[in-house]
Order: structure tokens, then sequence, then C-alpha cells
């Protein structure tokens, strides 16, 4: 039983008064939490690029080529901006996604699973209003399959976050668990779609994918960058907002931070616990969903393909997590994120084809590895050594 | 063989779980450690046991000082400890688990264990098949088994933690036959941790009661178990006179109610409660109190009977309906259930604000809570992290936060840890409640407590209770006796 550990030392205590700060000092406590909150990050990222040069030299490659080929990828021109900001944005609305799970305590591992079947619905919005596969042709236009396809991927990532959400509250299931088994069903039933004469595999072809997309079913793209559209940037940033005012103006966003602290207290409080798991699992496998959607519309992608979702939902796991679940840091993150991604592929061209830097393209993982390590670290250093105020003795007595 | 236990001291952060306890167990004696939940008995049997170790003081077996680092080093000084929940492995039969734990080479002696099996169950009358698999045997059975595999450690010094939960009474005859025969014919020590004072006074000669990590007092039994109670509980202050209460409609009114629970079942409890009433629940820890005041919130579904409140059926509702229905439930763990560590107050009070609107304003929120801050006298301010208040503070928050006409509230050891002046405030605040036609249910470890506040006095023993309505009932010793389990008395 719990509640005991209070018993005996505050029965002679007096309650301890509560000194008025002044201002100044205020102001240097809140420096003296930030500065190390902001900065530790940054010290990871140099320690990480020193081991990066470090190890790229032991290898006897030259870290200015690899460099190179890194900014080559990411942000020399317009075109690889163009493709980095295609990358980052399903990414980023994953990610805003999660930011709502993970602060109301709800490990959502299950989220790569969710932008597959996001990526499957937008695909059967295609197939049944654009391809014709609906028993009556009801010739719709751009603008309205388009909406369709956002929907059907919303709902699709939503019903398979939903399962997960059931299996928790209903089954006792860990939604940890429950996702990864969600994640590699998913999968399967991808694959079954469009391989070995599955019902969405052109006939007669033999790639894992679908027939490519049609006209009236394809994002619009910009006049100058033919690989970019902008609706996602739009839903992005309609992601963002919407998170935003969840997470630090409703009423909703704070009975979630409350569940993320302590799911008992927050439902003898009075916070409907079960019924906020299933709505912000329910949103954010609609983000991841339409996210899903997004990766196989883009414009250099329209169709289906084996993996639809690239791992990329676990790599939003990581960008919250470093963002410490905050709805401002996410998008910058994510962006970092985006760019050590498509960066390493162009490194791993590099590793490739460059007599200077010809080493195994698995060294690209182990370099992006370290990025992530490091900044980890960097947080655990700063806990380590600047903790933040006010944290609770840990106290786990026991003496029934 | 003697044990004695010499200015033991051992805290948990702040809390002091033993405070400088010397003791002496004597060879051929068999020792009862009372006292109420929380008093320290586990953790001196856990330092005795070589599962923890002490902060200070020492540990003297037969007259040399030991260091006892683990159980097992504790077992070869000749101390073994028998835990309420056997430690065996139930997949294994018998005799594996017998062996496991048994000193020896890579390779069991299986057929001298098993030996040394049976010829401790035939000495004991104990009726174990070596082959049996452990999930398949009673915890009686399953303690029987626990006990010779002590004994062939060579155990000197049997310590037994609330060994007659969960067994049958032939099974609890047996053991203490048992018990009775290692001390007066080998001479071991036994040492008994137990909540009930029947056992203690059938089985022990001599009672060792601890309060609130200290050392009372000892006494020889047999005795009255009113003075074990005093002993236990402290001088209990009798009922003051008060003037009747005016009792309002009836707010609640459980019938038949049965609760099942891992531990024990909550059989057929009636009760009527009206506005305005105060009915405090005696009981030692764990005798389904805890069980009971949960299925009055929603908290746990009774297995039968009915719960109205004020007239509608609530019985197998979802918790946030009785809370409509206007019950609060304040729980005994205040940052574990309660409140919400890593929270200020003013989100604590947004949170429970009940308003419709989906938007937090937090200008009107902070302004809100300085309103309560400062008229339930907490010492904190609105953006003070929950957890930084003290425990006194903290309860006056929680209360505070409760809305102001309730038809009924239910409170877990509502002034725990608190000192005497802040338990006074918390109570006042209370009783103003009945004003408002608030009826109250308290769950206290404190018969002063419940004593003291109480209008009637509901006594709960292993999931049975006696109703006591007659304030001339309202003694030490009565109540003292309900709750060690003499019925009616």
């Amino acid at each position: 039983m719990s509640g005991i550990m209070q018993e005996t030392p505050t029965r002679s205590q007096p309650d301890k008064v509560v000194t008025q700060p002044s201002p100044t000092s205020m102001w240097w406590s809140y420096l003296r939490d930030l500065l190390p909150a902001v900065l530790a990050p940054f010290f990871g990222i140099a320690v990480a690029l020193g081991i990066i040069v470090l190890i790229l030299e032991w290898q006897g490659a030259s870290p200015t080529v690899a460099w190179d080929y890194l900014y080559q990828g990411t942000l020399a021109d317009a075109a690889k901006r163009a493709d980095l900001v295609s990358y980052w944005m399903p990414l980023a609305i994953t990610s805003f996604g999660l930011v709502l799970v993970y602060t109301a305590g709800l490990w959502n591992i299950g989220v790569e699973g969710q932008m597959i079947t996001g990526a499957i619905g937008a695909t059967w919005a295609i197939r049944l209003f654009a391809e014709g596969h609906f028993p009556v042709d009801l010739g719709l236009g751009r603008p309205v399959i388009l909406v369709l396809c956002v929907i059907f991927a919303a709902a699709g990532g939503a019903a398979w976050a939903l399962v997960c959400a059931v299996l928790k509250t209903r089954g006792g299931v860990n939604e940890i668990f429950g996702g990864v088994a969600l994640n590699f069903i998913a999968q399967t039933f991808n694959m079954f779609l469009i391989s070995n004469g599955g019902p969405w595999q052109p006939i007669g072809s033999r790639a894992t994918e679908t027939a490519r997309f049609p006209a009236n079913a394809q994002l619009p793209t910009f006049e100058e960058f033919r690989r970019l559209s902008p609706i996602p940037i739009y839903v992005a940033i309609g992601a963002f907002v919407l998170v935003a005012v969840i997470m630090y103006v409703s009423r909703w966003g704070l009975q979630l931070r409350a569940m993320g602290k302590n799911m008992r207290s927050a439902f003898l409080l009075g916070v409907r616990t079960e019924r906020n798991i299933y709505l912000s699992m329910a949103l954010c496998g609609a983000l991841a969903g339409i996210a899903g959607a997004f990766r196989v519309m883009a414009p250099d992608v329209n169709k289906l393909t084996a993996s639809p979702s690239g791992g990329l939902g676990f790599l939003a796991i990581l960008v919250v997590l470093l963002a410490g679940l905050s709805t401002i840091l996410t998008p910058f993150v994510s962006f970092v994120f985006a760019m050590l991604s498509k960066g390493g592929q162009s490194i791993e061209n590099g590793f490739l084809w460059d007599h200077d830097l010809s080493l195994d393209r698995s060294l690209v993982r182990v370099l992006q590895s370290t990025v992530v390590l490091m900044v980890v670290l960097s947080f655990g250093v700063r806990n380590r050594f600047f903790p933040p105020r006010q944290t609770l003795p840990t106290d786990d007595t026991d003496r029934t | 063989m003697r044990v004695e236990l010499n200015h033991i001291s051992k805290s948990f952060g702040r809390v002091r779980a033993n405070q400088d306890i010397s003791l002496t167990f004597e060879g051929g004696h068999i020792y009862a450690i009372l006292g109420e939940n929380g008093a320290g008995k586990s953790t001196l049997m856990k330092i005795m046991s070589g599962y923890q170790a002490a902060d200070s003081g020492e540990i003297l077996v037969d007259g040399t000082p030991v260091v006892l680092e683990s159980p097992t080093g504790a077992i070869e000084h000749g101390i073994g400890m028998l835990y309420q929940d056997p430690l065996d492995f139930p997949p294994f039969t018998v005799l594996e688990n017998f062996i496991a734990g048994r000193p020896g080479g890579f390779f069991p002696d299986r057929q001298s264990a098993r030996e040394a099996l049976v010829a401790l169950s035939k000495r004991f009358h104990f009726d174990l098949d070596p082959d049996a698999y452990i999930d398949m045997l009673t915890i009686g059975e399953r303690q029987q088994l626990e006990i010779i595999r002590l004994l062939s450690l060579n155990v000197r010094v049997l310590i037994l933690d609330e060994p007659t939960t969960g067994i049958s009474a032939e099974q609890k005859s047996r053991l203490f036959d048992v018990l009775k025969s290692l001390a007066k014919e080998d001479g071991l020590t036994v040492v008994l941790v137990s909540h009930k004072l029947e056992d203690v006074i059938e089985l022990c000669d001599e009672a060792v009661v601890l309060r609130r990590g200290s050392y009372v007092g000892r006494t020889a039994i047999p005795c009255a178990i009113s003075t074990l109670v005093e002993l236990m509980f402290g001088k209990v202050v009798d009922r003051q006179e008060r003037p009747p209460v005016e009792v309002g409609p009836a707010v609640l009114a459980v019938k038949d109610v049965s609760v099942v629970s891992r531990r024990l079942t909550v059989d057929h409890v009636s009760l009527d409660m009206r506005a305005g009433e105060v009915i405090g629940l005696a009981g030692l820890d764990g005798s389904g109190q805890g069980e009971f005041i949960r299925a009055c919130t929603g908290l746990l579904a009774p297995q039968s009977g009915t719960i109205q409140i004020a007239g509608r059926s609530m019985a197998g509702k979802p918790y946030h309906r009785f809370v409509q229905s206007g019950v609060a439930f304040l729980p005994a763990g205040r940052l574990e259930e309660g409140l919400i560590a890593g929270m200020t107050l003013t989100e604590h009070f947004a949170l429970t604000l009940p308003t419709a609107a989906p938007w937090v304003n937090w200008f009107q929120a902070r302004r809100a809570t300085q309103d309560r801050i400062s008229h339930f006298n907490v010492k904190g301010r609105p953006g003070s992290p929950i957890q930084t208040l003290s425990g006194g503070n903290q309860q006056r928050f929680a209360l505070s936060l409760l809305r102001s006409k309730l038809k009924l509230l239910l409170l877990e050891h509502p002034t725990r840890g608190l000192d005497v002046e802040s338990a006074n405030y918390i109570w006042e605040q209370l009783l103003a409640r009945r004003e408002d036609g608030t009826a109250i249910l308290f769950i206290s470890a404190e018969l002063d407590e419940i004593v003291a506040y109480s209008d009637r006095i509901l006594v709960f023993f292993g999931g049975q209770v006696t109703m006591v309505d007659d304030p001339a009932l309202m003694t030490a010793g009565h109540l003292g006796e309900l709750i060690g389990g003499r019925s009616g008395a």
C-alpha cells in the first residue's frame, strides 16, 4: 500500500514556510534551468560530429568529402531542398500526432503500422473513386478525390490505432506489444495486396507495387519543383496549429498531461482516462495515416509500395523523444532528422561511387546512430549534473 | 538460539521505519510481533532475515555479532524466514523446490534430498508428495514445504510473516502444533508477525509491540486482548459527549454487497447512511474496509448486492457516474492516486474544474487557486508543483479541490502522516461539510480518530463486519476485541 511513506516524520515537523523569492533570483533560476536544456543537444551534436570525424579518418575517408555529400544531398540547390521538404513534412505530421499520445504516457510504437494502414486507405480511395472500382461511376473531380484520400487515410490510421487502444484498455495488452504486433500485421497485409498476384498488383506485373495512380488522383505540385506538393505543407502547418492549441490552450491537453504523469490520480480526479486514450490514439493514428498517404502520393512515387512508411514512424518516435515532447521544438528536431536521413542517403551513394569515400554503406547508419546516441547522452549528462529543480525524492518504501 | 537486536534503526528517505529498537529473542520461546500497518514490523523482520541491512545497530547471535548480507547469509547463521506468499517455483515439483536453494554441487543428490524430505514430513505429519507439482498444492501445503526446507538447512530461528492467512483451520492447528513442538522440544526460537490477536494469544508466549517504528512494550501471554489493543493503539481517549447530529435524507443504501478481491471476500455488507452522518470504518489493515469503500465509489464492482446513492441504483456503474451523483473519494496515497506529482496547484485546480469549456482560462484558474489556497490555509503558491508541499498542505489542497455540494464523501486515512494541528484542521473542514448535508464515510488506522468523530462505527475483520451504533460501546476495549476477531463479545 502506498501513502504509508509519510507517516512518522511529518507528524512532528512543522510545515515549511515558502519564502517569496526575489524577481532577479527567479530569473536566474529560470535561466539556470533553461540554459542546460537548450545547450545540451548542441553539445551532443558537437561531440557526435567529433566522433564521426574520428571514425571517417580511421577508415581512411575524408570527412570533408562526406560533409560535402551531406550538403549536396540536402541543402545545396533548390531541387534538393524541395526533396528535403517533401521528406520532412510526413515526418513532422507523424511527430505532431505522437506528441499527443506520448504526453498522455501512451507508448504508441504502432505508429509505423498506422502509417501503412493510412497509405492503404488512401490507395483504396484512389482505386474506388479514381480508378473506377466503385460500383457506380461518381465522376468525382480531383479535389474531391484528394479530400477522400485524406479522409480514408485518416480513418485507416485511426482504426489501426484504436485496435491498439482497445487491446490496451479492454484486453490488458500493453500498447507497446500490441503496436509491434499490429505493425507486423499491417506490413504483411500490405505485401499481400501488392505482391505475387495480390489483388492490387497490376495484372502481368512482377513488381511489388500498385500501378501508378491516375492523374486525377495526384497531388498538385509547385510550378518550379515538380517533385514537391504544397498540400502536405499546408496539412503539416494545420497539424502543428491543432496540436499546439491542444497542448498549450485546451483543457483536453491538460488532461493528457495529467494522464502521462499519473494515470491513476488523473482518473480519480475525474479525468475520463479511457475515453481520452481512445481519442488521443485515434487522433495520432489519423495524423500518421495522413502522413503515410502523403508518402505514397508524393509526386515522385504515386503508387503503393512495399514499404510505404520507410521507417518514418520509428524516426518520428525518436523525434518527439528528443524534442522532449515539446510541440514547439518538434518541427526543428524533425527537420534535423530529415536532413540526417536524406543526407545519409546521399553519403551512401558517395560510398558506392566515390573513390575518396569508398566505405561500406552500413557505416551511414553508424554515423546517424552516433548523433542520436550522443544527443540522448547529453540529456543524461544534463540530468545528472544540472538536474531540473523540485524533483521528488525517489522513495518506494514498503513497510506493510 | 538467542538473537539480540541492539539499537536497530532504518530509514527510507524521510521515513524512519525503525527507530532504535532493541529486542532479545530467547531459544524455546514463541514471540509475536504486533503493530498496526506501518509500525515497522516487516522492516525489522526483513533486517533480521538478511533481506535488507539496517542503517545502524547490530545483531547478535548467541552473543556474537553477525553481519547478515543476504537471506542466504542469515540462513547460514541459523535465521530463516517464511514469507507471507511462499517463495517457491510453481512449475517445479515439491522435491525440486526442496532441492533448490540447498547448498550442493552442480548435480544435486536427489536421493538423499528425497529421504530428508520424507523423513521431515513424517515427523511433522505433513502429507507432502515429493513428486507433486507446486501449483497443485494449497497455500498451507506450500507453507509446510517451506518450513521443512528451512529446517533441513538447520535453521534455529524461524520467522513467520502472517502464516495463517489463506490456510485452512485444520492446517492452522497443525502448523501451531508443529511450531509449539519446535520451540518446546527442539529449543528453536519462533517469531510470528501477525495481525490476528486470537492466533497470537493461542500460540505465543510473549508479544512485542511496535508503534510508528518504535518499540512500545512487551507483555507475557496469556493476557487480555484489550491489553494488546492498548499497547498497539496507545491510550484511546474515551468518547466525548456530543450533541446529536441532525440527519437528513438517505444518501447511501448498501444492501447485501459482497466484494471479492485477491486476498479476501467482503461478505454481505449492508449499510444505510443519511445526510450529515459520519461513519468510521475500523479494522486492521486489509480486513476488507478498503474494498468496501472502493465498491461504494464504483472503483470495484461488487459481486452481488445493490448500492444506491440518493435513491438511484449504482452497483456496477463506472466511477465517473458516482462522481456525477455527488460522491467524492479521497484515497490514502496522496501522491500515488490522489494528486499528480509534477503538476502545479493551478493545474490541479484547472483539471478538476467542473466546466464544459474546452479551453483553460489560466488567468482565472490562477486567481481561483489563490482564493482556495488562502481559504484552506494551504502553504504554497499557485505555481508550486504539488510534490513540493508538505503532507498536511497536500491534504488540505486535496480537500479544497472537492466540490462544495457533495452527497457522500469517502476518505481513506484522511489524516495519515499529519501533525495534530493539521489533523484537527482537516476534521474541522470535514465536519463543516455536514452542514451542506454531506455524509462522511472514512477509514482510519487510528482508533482515536474513529472514536472521536464517528456517529456509528463499522468494524471489519477478515471481510466480516459488525456495526457499533451504541456510543456506550465505542470504547477501546470493545472495539479492540472486534478488530481482533471476537465477534459480538
